[in-house]
């Protein structure tokens, strides 16, 4: 089984390590545009030992995981009334559609009008994302119940707190958790976006711009190598925990 | 217990029920018994109010009957993201000790920490049918209750059902394709045509659930087969 890992984990990042040399080699791109290899993995190296940017990552991260934890505390209530409640469902289903199809960018001054351009700014966009898509992954969860659930709950007369915490929560978790994931790549995006264009000073996004700006092009590289490990590593948390929670719907 | 009063029932074009009398007693036992396909579960469904999308008239002795369903499709009637000793009690509160009794005359209590994924499909039946014995139900709603137990286990639930039954007298409605069955426990037997069923006959049984009187069964298990291939022939 272990050659699969390695094959995965060790062979095919060193192809890719192969050809990005060879491609520098055979000048198939301005050097200047795009450093040899080598060069790129002492700077991954020399950035990760000095630990030059983990107070950059921990910003990132920090604004992440707020932006993420509002989206969860106000999406995951609103989706399961809005999921439930068909009346509240039909009134607001057009205005939320509409809403979640404004590009988030687009809001950008709109956002600075309100909150400046420090954190609050940049997390209000990325909460704003994030809730709207947990908000709709909820709602959609809980309309596609399996109706059996509702049957039961009916004729066994079950407490209301109950069903709501027990059938109509957790029946709706597989929803949420898709919805957290595909929230936190987009949240990643934004945060990195906002922190190279909303005036600042710190996080990995501002990292690379700078970078760019001083023209370390090996040091950009290995900053976006660092903020795609980033990027898989919160993903692969929020997978992991997803399969502890929801054991049920794995089939064997 | 329950009057019903020329019941019709149509899934869009298809007719599923249609003139459906019967009156069901308090504290009754009653079998029914159709081919595929006929409307048993429909009917069942309807009885239960979880559809009310009939015509015709149902009426209740009274509001709010507690009741107990066995779905055709075990997976139904249970959660699952929950334990077996979750799914039985259901939120409700019920003592902890009948749960285990119940639980361990189905030999599913070495099994209650786990998931209704991790049973057979007869374990899951066995599961449903924990729980409805486990709330005290006015009215029983059983469709094929026993249509995946092994032989065995299957006698033993029939006798703790019965057992049960003698006791607390819950109204009992029980769909089943098994004749003996139905004639071993039944007050009354409803046979029901071909889809859109109506009702062939109700056979009444004397002296019900009466042991060793195996040709008084013969004579009612010869009625039953007669009606049905009566039906086939129509
Ligand atoms: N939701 C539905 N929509 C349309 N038709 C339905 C629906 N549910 C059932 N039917 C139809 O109604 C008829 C009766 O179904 P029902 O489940 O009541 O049969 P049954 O007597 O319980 O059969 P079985 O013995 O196989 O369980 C069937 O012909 C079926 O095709
Ligand atoms: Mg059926």
């Amino acid at each position: 089984m272990n050659y699969k890992r390695v094959i995965r984990y060790v062979l095919i990042p060193g192809l890719f390590f192969l050809v990005g040399t060879l491609i520098y080699y055979c000048k198939v791109f301005n050097p200047l545009m795009f450093p040899n290899p080598l060069l790129v993995g002492t700077e991954f190296f020399r950035i990760i030992i000095l630990q030059e940017t983990l107070s950059d990552m921990g910003l990132t991260f920090y604004r992440v995981l707020i932006g993420i934890a509002i989206s969860l505390v106000i999406g995951i209530p609103a989706g399961l009334a809005i999921g439930y409640f068909k009346k509240l469902y039909d009134s607001l289903e057009f205005i939320i559609d509409f809403l979640r199809s404004i590009p988030v960018t687009a809001l950008f001054p709109l956002t600075m009008l309100f909150f400046g351009i420090g954190d609050t700014a940049k997390i209000a966009l990325a909460a704003w994302l994030t809730t709207t898509i947990i908000l709709v992954n909820t709602s959609y969860g809980v309309r596609h119940l399996n109706k059996s659930y509702f049957n039961m709950a009916k004729v066994y007369n079950i407490p209301k707190p109950y069903f709501f915490k027990n059938i109509i929560f957790y029946g709706s978790l597989p929803h949420i958790f898709s919805g957290i994931r595909i929230a936190i790549s987009l949240c990643i995006i934004l945060i990195i976006v906002t922190e190279m264009f909303i005036g600042s000073v710190n996080g990995l996004g501002n990292a690379i711009i700078n970078a760019h700006l001083a023209y370390e092009i090996p040091k950009m590289y290995a900053l976006i190598i660092i903020t795609g490990i980033f990027g898989y590593a919160l993903n692969k948390v929020a997978s992991l925990i997803e399969k502890r929670v929801i054991h049920w719907t794995k089939q064997h | 217990m329950i009057e019903v009063k020329n019941l019709s029932k149509r899934f869009s074009k298809n007719a599923v029920l249609k003139g459906i009398n019967l009156s069901i007693k308090k504290g009754e036992f009653i079998s029914i018994i159709g081919p595929n396909g006929c409307g048993k579960t429909t009917l069942l469904k309807i009885l239960s109010g979880l559809d009310d999308h009939y015509l015709g008239h149902i009426k209740y002795s009274k509001e709010n009957i507690r009741k107990s369903f066995i779905f055709q499709n075990s997976d139904d009637s249970m959660l699952p993201w929950k334990t077996v000793l979750e799914n039985t009690s259901l939120g409700k509160k019920i003592s902890s000790k009948k749960v285990k009794t119940i639980l361990q005359k189905v030999d599913l209590w070495k099994f209650r920490k786990n998931y209704p994924y991790e049973l057979s499909g007869g374990m899951k039946q066995l599961l449903a049918i924990s729980r409805a014995f486990v709330y005290d139900s006015e009215l029983f709603l059983l469709d094929e209750p026993f249509s995946s137990l092994d032989h065995y286990m299957k006698t033993n639930v029939l006798k703790y059902l019965l057992e049960m039954w003698k006791e607390k007298r819950p109204t009992t409605i029980m769909i089943s394709h098994n004749i003996e069955d139905a004639v071993m426990m039944s007050d009354r037997i409803i046979i029901l045509s071909e889809r859109p069923a109506k009702i062939l006959n109700i056979i009444k049984i004397d002296n019900p659930r009466s042991k060793g009187t195996l040709p008084h069964f013969n004579k009612y298990h010869r009625e039953v087969l007669h009606t049905i291939k009566r039906g086939r022939v129509l």
